[in-house]
């Protein structure tokens, strides 16, 4: 890994409206993703990582989403000022995404060989004939088997697994610096989900100047995927710090309580362990408490929690958390 | 071991499958596939295996609700329930309107929370369904006190009673689907993924919440999903399930720690395990997909991706041979 970003991004926010009150989906996220590295985001359902992702590719519906803050900075250039024009030329070349649902992200009407050369003729200006030759090599990258034949199959040929691997396939075809993929395997069964874990890993360790941005709500994915992980909640970064750090000394306790609420097996505690869950529910984006985001569901909270928002402070070289307890504790 | 509850002796389930202009039956999808296993009272039996292995029909079998979908649907087998006195009835034998003094025994909870409730009903109306049904001598005020008791139960505040489901989170309509689950007061209670559609940070509770109420009412449990470390932390003993047969079956702890059958042994493998320092595990990457059970291989569902396969298994399907130490594995190339 270099200290290099590939991409920066500096206090994004991106709003929805929604009936006239505007939801902060994303109010405030600044991080980098370095070249060689996988990054990771653990949230769960509402925390902003998938809008997050989405804004770096500038795929927000507007209305009723909008950028209202912020930027992303892109080889010099700031990708949230971008006209819509000038995106078509960064997405699937320089960035690419590959979203959790290989069955709906694929156009059903098309044959599977056509929709990797789309990719590659409007961005390489190729002919046909050479796209389609480049497709073939591009599925047998993906490690599909009988590649030349598979080209002129259409997506309901493919099972699940196959078809997340074509899609890695329109992601990777022009060699883009930055694969975004948001919940990659989530859709997949495990032993399939090995595989495209396992593929991407591998093409990932093929291009050191690449990095991926892995945005997922499964700790155990991140655990042996990233290097580096952004832990979200309420649209703001809670905590972030490299994998072992994270995982070995969590501080923020909306983190602590996600590692003990997940179930590590293990033949001594079996039976007599319970499950620490976390208490409440995710609240809705629509009413965010003002203060601290995760204050509603906190066991430690302060007083000062419920008004007052605490800051992402650095606790370590390279580990930041958004904690009043934890900023205390460290004066 | 505590006295058994409900046998499955042999079960098979084809689906029929229609084509041509006529829409006739042209094939049949053998979903489950001479499926055998026990439960016993107060016990919780998990099945795993990947989409399309078979489990969900296993489930949907012995609430048997398979025939009311579609008439044409093959059931065969025994599904043997064992009363506390000692007395046994085959529930796949019995006319429906016999069933339904057995129907309040097995209950069933759903993976989809947003699909599973009836969003115009009131959540009492939600959970005195079943005791309409089941419980007609009840009163208006009985069932009222009921349903109170039954949302306290499950950690929601009664006054929710008038709610409807579209006012409540996921994990509060999960909460809500127990209930009604509880309401008849049942023997079993056959969980269909029930924790895999929650937010992480929500599951623990609702896995929490079902052992309570496991240990308070003595149920059993029949859970099916495919988050394999869930099923081993609920779980006493687990079946493995591949293309519509038991492949392996054991205690948690043999069939977590100790798996032999080369099919347990690969899916185990790929479960991503939340240590980051673990670096050291061997991990089986299966090659290929999981076969349709339209067309299933001869002999041995699992040998077009076995690493062991030899040409022995291309003929006869294997049988679960039962081991010393309570499991049973269907693979004679393994001990």
């Amino acid at each position: 890994m270099t200290n290099q970003a590939l991409i920066e991004v500096k206090d994004l926010k991106t709003h929805f409206n929604i009936e006239g009150t505007w939801a902060r989906a994303v109010d405030g996220v600044s991080f980098s993703v370095h070249a060689g590295e996988v990054l990771g985001i653990v949230g769960e359902s509402g925390s902003g990582k998938s809008v997050t992702a989405l804004s770096l590719m500038r795929l927000i519906p507007d209305p009723p989403g909008r950028i209202v803050g912020g930027s992303v900075m892109y080889k010099g250039r700031d990708l949230t000022k971008l006209s819509y024009e000038e995106m078509y030329d960064i997405r699937g070349k320089e960035i690419a995404m590959i979203f959790q649902e290989p069955m709906t992200s694929l156009n059903p009407v098309l044959r599977i060989g056509n929709q990797i050369a789309e990719v590659i003729m409007a961005h390489e200006g190729l002919d046909e004939k050479s796209a389609m030759k480049r497709s073939v090599e591009m599925l047998s990258l993906v490690g599909i088997p009988d590649p030349e034949k598979r080209v002129r199959d259409y997506p309901h040929q493919f099972s699940g697994g196959m078809r997340q691997r074509v899609m890695i396939a329109i992601a990777l075809a022009c060699n883009p610096s930055i694969l975004i993929a948001d919940e990659p395997t989530t859709a997949l069964d495990v032993t399939i989900q090995a595989q495209i874990l396992e593929l991407m890993l591998e093409l990932q360790r093929k291009r050191k100047d690449a990095a991926i941005l892995l945005i997922t709500h499964d700790l155990a994915v991140v655990a042996e995927m990233c290097h580096r992980v952004i832990v979200m909640y309420g649209g703001k970064i809670q905590e972030t710090a490299d994998v072992r750090t994270l995982f070995a000394n969590p501080a923020h306790p909306y983190t602590r309580g996600l590692l003990n609420s997940i179930p590590r097996p293990s033949k001594e505690r079996k039976g007599r362990e319970r499950l620490q869950a976390i208490p409440g529910n995710v609240p809705s984006i629509m009413n965010l408490p003002t203060g601290c985001k995760f204050c509603t569901r906190c066991e430690v909270k302060l007083e000062k929690c419920d008004t007052v928002e605490p800051d992402l402070v650095e606790i370590a070289p390279g580990h930041s958390v958004r904690c009043h307890l934890v900023s205390e504790a460290q004066q | 071991m505590s006295a058994p509850l409900l046998e499955i002796k042999n079960l098979k389930v084809h689906f029929p499958v229609y084509g041509g202009v006529f829409q006739r039956k042209v094939a049949e999808v053998k979903a489950v596939d001479g499926v055998s296993l026990t439960i016993h009272r107060g016990e919780t039996v998990g099945l795993v295996g990947e989409s399309g292995c078979g489990k969900t029909t296993v489930g949907r079998a012995l609430v048997n609700v398979l025939k009311h979908v579609n008439s044409d649907v093959y059931v065969d087998g025994e599904v043997i329930y064992h009363a506390t006195d000692g007395t046994t009835t085959d529930l796949l034998a019995l006319k429906n309107r016999d069933l339904q003094a057995f129907r309040r025994k097995i209950q069933m909870i759903f993976q989809d929370p947003y699909s599973s409730l009836n969003s115009r009903l009131s959540v009492k109306q939600i959970i005195a369904e079943p005791l309409e049904i089941h419980r007609p001598d009840l009163s208006k005020s009985e069932v009222d006190d009921r349903v109170r008791w039954l949302l306290e139960k499950v950690g929601l505040q009664p006054e929710y009673a008038l709610r409807f489901p579209h006012e409540f989170s996921g994990g509060q309509r999960q909460r809500i689907g127990i209930a009604r689950a509880l309401a008849t007061n049942p023997e079993l209670i056959v969980c269909d993924e029930p924790v895999s559609a929650l937010d992480v940070s929500v599951q623990a509770q609702v896995i929490n919440l079902m052992e309570d109420l496991q240990k308070e009412f003595g149920l059993s449990y029949l859970f099916i999903a495919h988050d394999l470390s869930v099923v081993y932390h609920i779980s006493q003993r687990i079946a493995v399930m591949y293309l519509g047969n038991i492949v392996e079956m054991g205690s948690a702890d043999s069939v977590y720690f100790a798996p032999t059958h080369p099919y347990s042994k690969a899916l185990l493998s790929a479960v991503p395990e939340p240590d980051p320092l673990r670096t050291d595990k061997q991990r089986i990457i299966l090659e290929g997909d999981i076969p349709t059970p339209l067309n299933k291989p001869s002999g041995c569902g699992f040998r077009t991706r076995c690493p062991i396969a030899q040409d022995a298994c291309a003929k006869d399907v294997p049988v679960l041979q039962h081991k010393a130490n309570g499991s049973a594995v269907a693979c004679p190339f393994v001990t």
